[in-house]
């Protein structure tokens, strides 16, 4: 069985770290949107179907190159439209919010369209785009009313978002080392769907850790990188070490062919002159020497996601983070604020994603 | 009031709501199949009378070692759980989502041409999906005693869509369906239950068993406790659902006496409760309590 948290150490959550929440039942009902979904894949129906759990038909229509999904399913779903076409579609709908969930290797190209033909807010499921390059450009090319998000959705995991708090607060003292992996089991046979995108497991499930780094720690460079291909001719495996400015080194290992884990899995271990953090979607760890007053002057505390998503989020589809990341997309727009993860603050983090390929490239052509 | 209690099959599939650490340390010490029927006799005695699962390989596997060496599958109700989501969602990431809708098909057209093909012909794309459920459930109908399966439930990651979506006419048809050709009661599995409320209030669809979260934390019991709470007891005054609670524990963050004194305010409105485990002593431990303050 496990500790529940003392009364007092919940008072600080949710609402110290996820204002989101406490914000969103005063004007939910006041919207009055029309999305577009572009990718009617896994992440688009779920995104969709939060989005309309929280403001009901917000959803006006989905783009998809897939006849077969978008016949099929515009057989079934009434209340919206379905398109194949997104120019026709943007003419027809006008939308002011477009979410791009297609494959990661048009990000970009849908992301540009919809800059340049005026739609206001987007939002776009990690990684936003390739590499620093593109969403260097996608930044230039944006108007200063326009809103880019990012799908980074860890950074609101309540658990991360809390690690983040102990550690800027000093909990643990200075940071002097940190251990990082992100695993699933979700490529564990022969697949060429990544052959055209040339990248692997670092892009496409190692950007949720890579952005958390960069999001806790200041990365400075990287020390060393090494990729394998297992199932596919991209990398499977990707392991590498990053130093920060303040000269703390940070292993960073990232699978998505490991059978252990059926569904994937972020863990972050921050060792400081104090004590440690460990913390995952599913819970956070904290032991330290001194008594402190974010953990109700306790030296020890363990927290797991029951504790934290006591009837919240309003919507529950998936992880709750998904939740609260589109809350605060459509806060952010009726705020008229820069999102957390807006394609700005996500540059960084596609640069330290071109770094590691570089060097990885590097050890293995010498 | 709460006429069963069921076992759940988390820990069999290495599934935790808690954490994946949590996941992989059962699975592996239920990783044989005999200490998944040690669980489920240990649940026996302490006063289980069901056990509600996934459409997973590994219970269809279990099952069928069941049946060859224990006397064992005509003593326990079945509430299965349709489809088992997360392979569908690994098979999307190796071949994308439209692969995945091909790959379906395909298998549908294997297994049930003619009706395919009647779906296909009047475009009645609700007939195939419910096609799919049908499919989805067979290999189990076939092995477990007809009369001791009570429900087909859809998983709330369908349900849910359904909702957001307002789909009542593929509800209607699934429904249809599994009561029909199945010959089985249906019911739905959801972590929005207040929205579920709404739609079934709004449709009229009378669904027989709702499946969702209880306990005295609130984890995943959307929109929020409270309300949650609330359209649950209407389902079962007013529509006349049979409510099956499940995560009673919180995934473990309450104890089986928080849980008890929870549970009981809500003793008129719930059919069946349900908890899981990978461990026997356990099992007839909290079977036994929940028994003692629920039934």
């Amino acid at each position: 069985m496990l500790r529940a948290p003392d009364s007092s150490l919940l008072k600080i959550l949710p609402h110290d770290l996820c204002p989101e929440i406490a914000n969103w039942n005063g004007y939910a009902e006041l919207l009055d949107l029309r999305i577009a979904i572009v990718g009617f894949g896994k992440m688009g129906l779920l995104h969709s179907g939060i989005l309309n759990l929280l403001v009901p038909r917000a959803v006006k229509a989905i783009v998809d190159k897939s006849l077969l999904l978008t016949f099929g399913a515009s057989r079934i779903i009434k209340t919206m439209k379905f398109y194949r076409d997104i120019d026709r579609m943007l003419r027809e709908i006008e939308p002011d919010i477009v979410y791009v969930t297609t494959p990661t290797s048009s990000h970009y190209f849908v992301v540009r369209n919809l800059l340049n033909n005026d739609v206001r807010y987007v939002f776009v499921e990690k990684p936003p785009t390739l590499n620093y390059e593109q969403v260097h450009h996608l930044v230039s090319i944006k108007k200063t009313d326009q809103r880019i998000i990012v799908g980074f959705q860890k950074r609101y995991a309540l658990t991360f978002r809390h690690a983040k708090l102990l550690i800027d607060n000093g909990v643990i003292g200075e940071i002097l080392h940190v251990n990082s992996h992100i695993r699933s089991g979700d490529i564990l046979g022969p697949t060429n769907r990544f052959d055209t995108l040339r990248r692997g497991v670092l892009l496409d499930l190692g950007v949720h850790l890579v952005d958390l780094l960069t999001w806790f720690f200041k990365i400075k460079r990287v020390i060393k990188a090494r990729s394998k291909n297992v199932y596919t001719r991209v990398d499977d495996v990707f392991r590498s070490e990053l130093e920060t400015e303040g000269n703390v080194k940070i292993s960073l290992d990232a699978s998505w062919s490991n059978p252990e884990y059926r569904i994937p899995e972020t863990y972050i271990e921050v060792h400081g002159t104090l004590g440690t953090i460990k913390v995952t979607e599913d819970y956070l760890k904290v032991n330290t020497k001194i008594e402190h007053s974010l953990l109700d002057n306790k030296r020890e505390v363990v927290l797991y996601k029951p504790h934290y998503y006591q009837g919240i989020p309003s919507v529950n589809l998936a992880d709750p983070e998904y939740t609260i990341e589109n809350i605060h997309f459509l806060e952010s727009i009726h705020g008229n604020k820069q999102p957390l993860t807006s394609i700005e603050s996500s540059a960084e983090t596609m640069k330290v994603i071109d770094l590691l390929y570089e060097e990885a490239w590097r050890t293995k052509n010498g | 009031m709460v006429k069963e209690l069921l076992l759940g099959d988390n820990p069999f599939i290495g599934v935790s709501h808690l954490s994946q650490e949590k996941a992989r340390e059962e699975r592996n010490e239920v990783s044989l199949v005999q200490k998944k029927v040690d669980v489920i006799k240990a649940s026996m005695e302490g006063g289980v009378t069901g056990f509600t699962f996934s459409t997973h390989e590994l219970n269809l596997k279990m099952f069928k070692y069941i049946s060859d060496n224990h006397d064992l599958l005509d003593k326990l109700n079945y509430y299965i759980l349709v489809p088992y989501a997360q392979g569908y969602v690994r098979k999307a990431n190796v071949i994308g989502t439209a692969g995945l809708a091909t790959t379906v098909l395909n298998n549908i057209v294997r297994k049930r041409f003619k009706d395919f093909v009647a779906g296909a012909l009047t475009m009645n794309f609700k007939r195939v999906a419910s096609l799919f459920i049908v499919n989805e459930v067979e290999p189990y109908l076939k092995i477990l005693p007809k009369t001791r399966v009570k429900a087909i439930l859809l998983h709330e990651v369908l349900v849910d869509i359904i909702v957001a979506y307002e789909l009542i006419d593929l509800l209607k048809e699934i429904k249809k369906d599994v009561e029909s050709k199945l010959g089985v009661s249906f019911g739905l599995e959801t972590r929005n239950v207040s929205h579920l409320f709404k739609l079934v209030v709004s449709s009229g669809v009378r669904v027989e068993y709702v499946m969702t979260p209880m306990n005295p934390l609130g984890y995943q019991m959307a929109s929020s406790k409270e309300v949650a709470e609330k359209a649950i007891e209407e389902l079962a005054s007013k529509l006349e659902s049979k409510v099956i609670a499940i995560n009673v524990l919180a995934s473990g963050a309450v104890t089986p006496i928080e849980a008890c004194e929870y549970l009981r305010r809500f003793k008129e409105y719930i059919y069946a409760v349900t908890y899981s485990t990978s461990k026997p002593s356990r099992a007839k431990e909290n079977a036994l309590l929940l028994a003692k303050n629920l039934l």
